[in-house]
């Protein structure tokens, strides 16, 4: 090897290149070879079911404290600033309009990543180094129909009901803020009905199922490619999290600007 | 359907700057008990990884039958994989279900029988395995002992032609080792399959086997009956057998 600095660093971000387009291509073939398998029969609606619970039901909670908080933390900085002009009335558009389009969504995704992502990567990391996933092959069933269309599913179809919900509870917050510091309550509400249309609510919820594509197959393909014992599971589990927060934040601005 | 004729010519396997099997040819005797033995690290699981088509060799050929493994399609090697049964080496047991929902889970998956009948075969076979009553025990709660006993249950549930064990007695006492090693003299009796078991264990082979290959330095350097591996002249063979160290 070369010990010509300039040679060692083009051929370190050669290997990083060629290391990122063959993770890329191979994380592209097991999401859509998933997607695929999972419109295919048989269908298994129990499995679909149980990562329709972990996923949506189980970060209910945390998705509403995030929801709430977020509305209400937000108003309080908004008022602060509209104050200065006068256009208090503006609150509680600008509160919605910035939970349906951004906030709901993008927030709402990072932290059902930081939950169920890296509990789809550990679990099936585990279920790799224990040579689970071997022995599901060698029964003959597909281990990515079995294991990673589910949860990918369930990622598409929970992150818009979870969004949905940290939408209407974010604004919820906003409301009890503004009222709290003196804002009427009626102009809050009535406002929003004036400014925000349904299309920022759709396309929000829109952008919320490709976030939940993102972090399921993500984790998921984090954990299926696992090698190494204890130590491989908890470096899927950080990569998990990680890719997908960054894949997350640079879908979200893609699809903003091509939405809105 | 018969058990089919397993055969392997010339397989190789590097994995980075080493080569595991270096051109491994043999024969696995239909309906018999085969062995392959040999040193820790030689490659005896990573032969059993290529025969159930879980790695896929740098070369040479793997035929069941008329079907080269190499060239199966992916439905081909499917039902193929429904003909086999593997116990893992550590069991491999999937930790979200219970003793009983693991043993019953093949035949569950591919729908072979009702909800009442796979758990009825499941409480029988883990009756027969001496785990009578562990139907809804979680796996986490098991011994090494009781693990493999349970891998064996899900391994046979589907009654397969061909079996595999990879090293089944490894981390048992020696009363557990004899009890596994009849069950698979016992299995492969009733069912007639075709059993291949990776083994070190000279005592279990010398016993059960008949057909021994050994696999040493990525090749097998023999492969014959207990009673003519024991008389085979190749040093490297007598060593194994004394339990020699290099």
């Amino acid at each position: 090897m070369s010990t010509n600095p300039l040679i060692q660093m083009v051929a370190f971000f050669g290997r990083l290149a060629l290391e990122s387009i063959f993770h890329l291509g191979r994380y592209s073939i097991l999401s859509l070879r998933a997607l695929a398998l999972s419109v295919l029969p048989p269908w298994r609606l129990r499995t679909l079911f149980r990562q329709m619970e972990l996923v949506g039901v189980n970060s209910l909670f945390v998705v509403i404290l995030t929801g709430l908080f977020t509305g209400a933390v937000f108003t309080l900085q908004v008022i602060y600033g509209f104050r200065r002009f006068s256009a208090e009335s503006m609150v509680g558009p600008t509160v919605a309009t910035a939970m349906t389009r951004e906030l709901g969504p993008v927030l709402t995704s990072l932290m059902v990543t930081g939950r169920v992502g890296s509990a789809m990567a550990a679990e099936l990391s585990a279920m790799k180094v224990t040579e689970q996933i071997d022995a599901l092959t060698v029964m003959g069933a597909d281990p990515v129909k079995y294991l990673i269309s589910p949860r990918i599913l369930a990622g598409i179809i929970m992150l818009p009901l979870l969004t949905a919900i940290a939408d209407a509870v974010g604004v919820v917050g906003g409301y009890l803020v503004a009222i709290g510091k003196g804002l009427d309550p009626g102009q809050f509400a009535s406002r929003i009905e004036d400014i925000v249309v349904i299309g920022d609510v759709y396309n929000g919820l829109i952008k919320s199922a490709v976030f939940g594509l993102i972090l399921a197959s993500v984790g998921c393909y984090m954990g299926f490619y696992t090698k190494g014992g204890a130590e491989g599971v908890g470096r899927s589990t950080t990569h998990a999290v990680v890719c997908s927060y960054v894949a997350i934040l640079v879908g979200d601005f893609i699809m903003t600007a091509v939405m809105f | 359907m018969p058990a089919p004729a397993i055969e392997i010519h010339d397989l190789k396997k590097r994995y980075g700057v080493q080569d595991v099997l270096k051109g491994v040819s043999f024969k696995i005797l239909p309906e018999r008990i085969n062995f392959i033995i040999g040193r820790s690290g030689e490659g005896k699981t990573v032969i059993l990884k290529h025969l159930t088509g879980l790695e896929k060799a740098d070369s040479g050929e793997i035929w069941y039958d008329d079907l080269e493994l190499s060239q199966a399609s992916s439905k081909k090697l499917r039902e193929l994989r429904l003909r086999m049964g593997l116990l893992f080496q550590d069991g491999a047991l999937f930790d979200s279900l219970s003793v009983g929902e693991n043993v019953a889970f093949p035949l569950w998956f591919h729908g072979r029988a009702s909800a009442k009948v796979s758990h009825r075969k499941a409480e029988e076979l883990l009756e027969g395995l001496g785990m009578a009553g562990s139907f809804v025990r979680q796996v986490a709660s098991l011994s090494t002992g009781e693990r493999k006993r349970v891998a064996l249950a899900r391994a046979l549930i589907m009654e397969p032609e061909i079996l595999f064990f990879d090293e089944p007695t490894t981390g048992l006492d020696p009363l557990l080792s004899y009890q596994v090693d009849e069950l698979i003299a016992s299995a492969q009796k009733t069912s007639g399959a075709t059993v291949l078991v990776v083994s070190h264990d000279i005592a279990a082979t010398l016993t059960l086997a008949h057909q021994v290959s050994m696999i040493h330095d990525g090749r097998i350097v023999a492969s014959s009956s207990p009673a003519a591996l024991k008389a085979n002249p190749n040093p490297e063979v007598q060593k194994f057998l004394a339990g020699e160290t290099d």
